[in-house]
């Protein structure tokens, strides 16, 4: 037998050729036998299918049900249009990044910035503070001229806090704010000596004192020669342990960086 | 107000109808879709209301694809978690049947993929074994014994078929699902559903004749 004979046999056992066709094609297959035989095969199997329906209750609790939905929760329903933004900032990105920039702007830039991260100033001192004690000062002098951070005070001055903190890894010690004028003393006098300090954080000659960022810096004092040379990037104070015959402190000299010396502790 | 109230549909859960200033469109309060609506906004007891209505609709699929109670309640409770859980992605052109149709078959398919033929030939057993304990329809014992036979064989044909096949025969022929519908609930044309639906049954006759012809000669 054809399959399409086949399927117009199965067509006909399930009821889905119209009547006008069905009486038609059922006098054709009664007169062939293979074919009355398959489509009694499929009337039975037709006739026998209602008894699959015959299947037991449920027992499911809507209780359980409930809960089980209310467990699940409802999902939320998804922005996929903001999924559509991420090529476009991705390439803004990327133009951002890989797109020359233009010098001019950069230099004009640079003077517009007051100044840089680095930069560091002195705190004007009170002028008690300013004055030289050297019974006191000098046990904290080489750790002060070591230093090149300076330290500010409040506005009573009575205890000097820390007006810069820089990110160092390296733990410092505690340096009163008066060390500050104790180096003016030092710098006039000396000769080669045991510690060399390099000013390389000492603020730029051209760094107007306004401009300074008030809550890290000051303007140093205007008859600070001490200041001065440690604004001067070329130069290096070397701290000496024989003591000065006028005032007992430790002597130190200015020298000139280009000298062969060792910089460090 | 001007509109009237009028019944726009046969079905007895539907009660309420409305059509306002004499537009043709209306919207029924009990309707699945607006049900639907009412569930997406978070009113969970119109959602109770659905799967009270359309639950047995899901068992009874659900166990002519299993042949197990216990599996066909898992379905059942899978699929209306899942439904509640996608509700926003349902497209309201379609019957809410339609679709929760759609997620048991898949529920079902995959559970069909997962399954061992050693679970599939211990259902058979059990429904083998208890055969003689089922009580029959009419008064003929004789009769019954026969309709019984051929029911285990049908069931048995039916189990082994693949599933694909399992589907269409128990959505045309057990459920009596239009080819449209059917069409939907797999996904394909009317056309496919059709072919689909002539196959699984050309194949069902090949696996049922075997059995039947056995069970004549005894």
């Amino acid at each position: 037998m054809k399959r399409r004979d086949e399927d117009r046999i199965i067509d006909l056992a399930f009821g889905e050729i119209p009547d006008s066709e069905a009486g038609r094609l059922q006098e054709q297959y009664n007169s062939n036998p293979a074919a009355a035989q398959t489509l009694s095969q499929f009337k039975r199997l037709k006739a026998d299918l209602p008894l699959l329906n015959d299947i037991p209750d449920h027992q499911i609790s809507t209780e359980r049900l409930r809960e089980a939905i209310l467990r699940g929760g409802l999902k939320q329903k998804r922005n996929y249009w903001a999924w559509s933004l991420v090529p476009a900032l991705a390439a803004a990105a990327s133009l951002f990044f890989l797109l020359p920039r233009n010098p001019s702007a950069q230099t004009v830039s640079r003077v517009q910035t007051p100044a840089p991260e680095t930069t560091v100033a002195f705190e004007t001192l009170p002028s008690q503070e300013s004055a030289f004690h050297p019974e006191t000062e000098l046990t904290n002098l080489n750790h002060a001229v070591r230093s090149t951070y300076s330290y500010g005070s409040d506005n009573n001055g009575d205890d000097a806090k820390p007006a810069l903190k820089q990110p160092e890894k390296r733990k410092r010690e505690y340096v009163p704010a008066e060390l500050n004028s104790s180096m003016v003393a030092l710098n006039s006098a000396g000769q080669a000596g045991d510690a060399v300090i390099p000013q390389t954080e000492a603020a730029p000659a051209n760094q107007p004192a306004s401009q300074a960022p008030t809550d890290l810096t000051a303007a140093p004092p205007a008859d600070d020669t001490s200041a001065a040379a440690m604004n001067d990037p070329q130069k290096i104070i070397v701290v000496h342990d024989a003591e000065d015959n006028s005032t007992g402190a430790q002597q130190a000299t200015e020298v000139d960086p280009t000298s062969n010396v060792v910089v460090g502790g | 107000m001007s509109g009237k109230q009028t019944s726009v549909t046969d079905n007895p859960n539907m009660t309420t109808a409305t059509l306002v200033h004499g537009s043709s469109v209306a919207l029924d309060i009990d309707s699945d879709i607006a049900l639907v609506k009412r569930a997406r906004e978070g009113d969970f007891t119109a959602f109770e209301i659905l799967f009270e209505r359309h639950r047995q609709l899901v068992y009874r699929f659900a166990y002519q694809m299993a042949s197990k109670r216990d599996d066909a309640e898992d379905i059942v409770q899978e699929a209306f978690v899942r439904a509640y859980q996608n509700l926003g992605k349902y497209r309201d052109e379609a019957k809410f049947t339609t679709w929760l149709l759609r997620i048991v078959t898949n529920l079902c398919t995959d559970m069909a993929r997962m399954s061992t033929r050693r679970q599939t030939l211990e259902q058979q057993e059990a429904t083998g074994s208890l055969l003689w304990m089922t009580q029959g329809d009419v008064d003929d014992p004789v009769e019954n014994l026969s309709q019984d036979m051929r029911a285990g064989a049908l069931r048995k044909a039916l189990n082994a078929m693949p599933a694909h096949h399992r589907t269409v025969i128990i959505l045309r022929d057990l459920e009596e699902k239009e080819y449209s519908e059917i069409a939907e609930i797999l996904g394909c044309t009317v056309g496919g559903a059709k072919l689909r639906v002539l196959r699984a049954r050309r194949a069902l006759r090949d696996r049922i004749a075997p059995l039947l012809g056995e069970e004549e000669k005894i």
